[in-house]
């Protein structure tokens, strides 16, 4: 009777470890998503790699291989995500120029599709967008749906203040 | 230990019961393919600037496509008068979501607020204009006509354009006029759309060429030298 009474629990973890597992791969064919950027906002500000100080080249238009390549190099830099440019929309693009410009720090961009190409777009909802990486590891990003970030995506001194941050200027 | 053991197997019972239950109504709703509409909720953040869904936007749009119960609209010119390319953006319909057809917002009222370095937008006839208190009033008899035929009240209405702006101008136009905000969506911007039903209407030939299939294209002219104009 014991044994019966046993067996019957063993079946029932069996039914209960299958169900799990189920719901694990439902969870991906519905497409519940849960992003993996853990970002620690007491983190000290550090610095980007040597090669991004000091530039007179701005903005840098690259490909989703050059970027694959910086962060396989586990290199320190910031990324702007970009699409076309509403009128009515933010002028982040506009203020990361300008940043880059006064600060002469040179900053990667990537379009739409590069981006799509780079795996960013499963993490990063909306363009555009700028991303810190530190060490290829993304330490922070806007987020086009938080009001947190509405001030960077709007003025120069609110895109400083967010940089500043996370990064040594 | 007979107890316990009996405990704890109606717990798992239990816990297996609201799993299955949670699958099935997720396969259910997927296998039907009919998701129920959230109440319209701006976004927050950058995208709520520009009066973007929370809910239902380039990120999901795909999830409300195709429904017999509402109406879907591009409202962006073929090609706008305004210099988009002066900040990056594009003047041309160069593609759009299946499904949407093209009402052009500069036609509905005149454009208001474009950054000066992209000039004008059309400037030619619009069905409505603003009086001094900021009211919309109708330039033509036939003008309501024609918005209610082209945004029927009794259905839900979808607006997209390049970015978000022409969208949430337009639905604050029909809102304004009489339409229920509740069934109007403004899903955001082509430019931002991440869906699986992108329908490309610009291409490039060999030699670089840019062109345009505007066959691709579901589009409502409004040809405004037929209307009546109103006279106060």
């Amino acid at each position: 009777m014991g044994g019966a009474k046993e067996h019957k629990h063993k079946v029932l973890w069996m039914v209960l470890s299958a169900l799990l597992f189920v719901a694990a791969v439902a969870a991906g064919y519905v497409g519940i998503e849960v992003r993996k950027v853990v970002v620690d906002e007491n983190r000290e500000a550090f610095s980007l790699s040597q090669e991004f100080y000091e530039s007179e080249e701005g903005l840098k238009e690259i490909s989703a291989e050059e970027f694959s390549r910086l962060v396989a190099e586990k290199k320190s830099f910031l990324v702007l995500g970009h699409t076309l440019a509403c009128p009515m929309g933010m002028p982040l693009t506009t203020l990361v120029k300008e940043f880059s410009s006064n600060h002469k720090i040179l900053i990667v961009s990537l379009d739409k599709e590069n981006f799509e190409q780079a795996g960013l777009s499963s993490k990063i909802k909306y363009l555009p967008t700028m991303v810190i990486y530190q060490e290829g590891e993304i330490v922070k990003y806007l987020d086009g749906e938080k009001n947190e970030d509405l001030p960077a995506y709007k003025t120069l001194e609110g895109l400083e203040n967010w940089v500043k941050k996370y990064v040594k200027i | 230990m007979a107890k316990k053991m009996n405990v704890g197997g109606m717990v798992i019972v239990g816990f297996s019961g609201i799993i299955l239950g949670i699958l099935l109504t997720m396969l259910f709703s997927k296998i039907n393919g009919v998701k129920d509409l959230p109440k319209p909720e701006i976004a927050e953040g950058a995208k709520g600037e520009l009066k973007i869904d929370k809910n239902v936007n380039e990120n999901t749009l795909d999830d409300y496509l195709f429904r017999s119960d509402a109406v879907y609209r591009d409202v962006r010119m073929l090609i706008d008068d305004a210099n988009y390319e002066a900040i990056g953006g594009d003047s041309y319909l160069s593609g759009f979501v299946k499904g949407f057809e093209v009402v052009p917002y500069p036609y509905l009222t005149k454009v208001e607020g474009l950054p000066e370095a992209v000039g004008e937008s059309y400037t030619g006839p619009v069905l409505f204009s603003k009086n001094e208190e900021g009211e919309y009033v109708a330039n033509y008899e036939e003008s309501m006509d024609i918005l209610e035929a082209l945004f029927p009240k009794d259905k839900v209405i979808f607006l997209m354009c390049g970015g978000g702006g022409y969208a949430g101008m337009t639905k604050e136009l029909l809102v304004s006029l009489g339409w229920n905000e509740n069934k109007i969506y403004n899903t955001g911007g082509f430019w931002n759309y991440q869906g699986k039903n992108k329908v490309q209407v610009k291409r490039e030939l060999e030699d670089g060429t840019a062109v345009y299939d505007w066959w691709k294209v579901s589009y409502h002219n409004i040809d405004f030298s037929g209307l009546r104009a109103k006279t106060e």
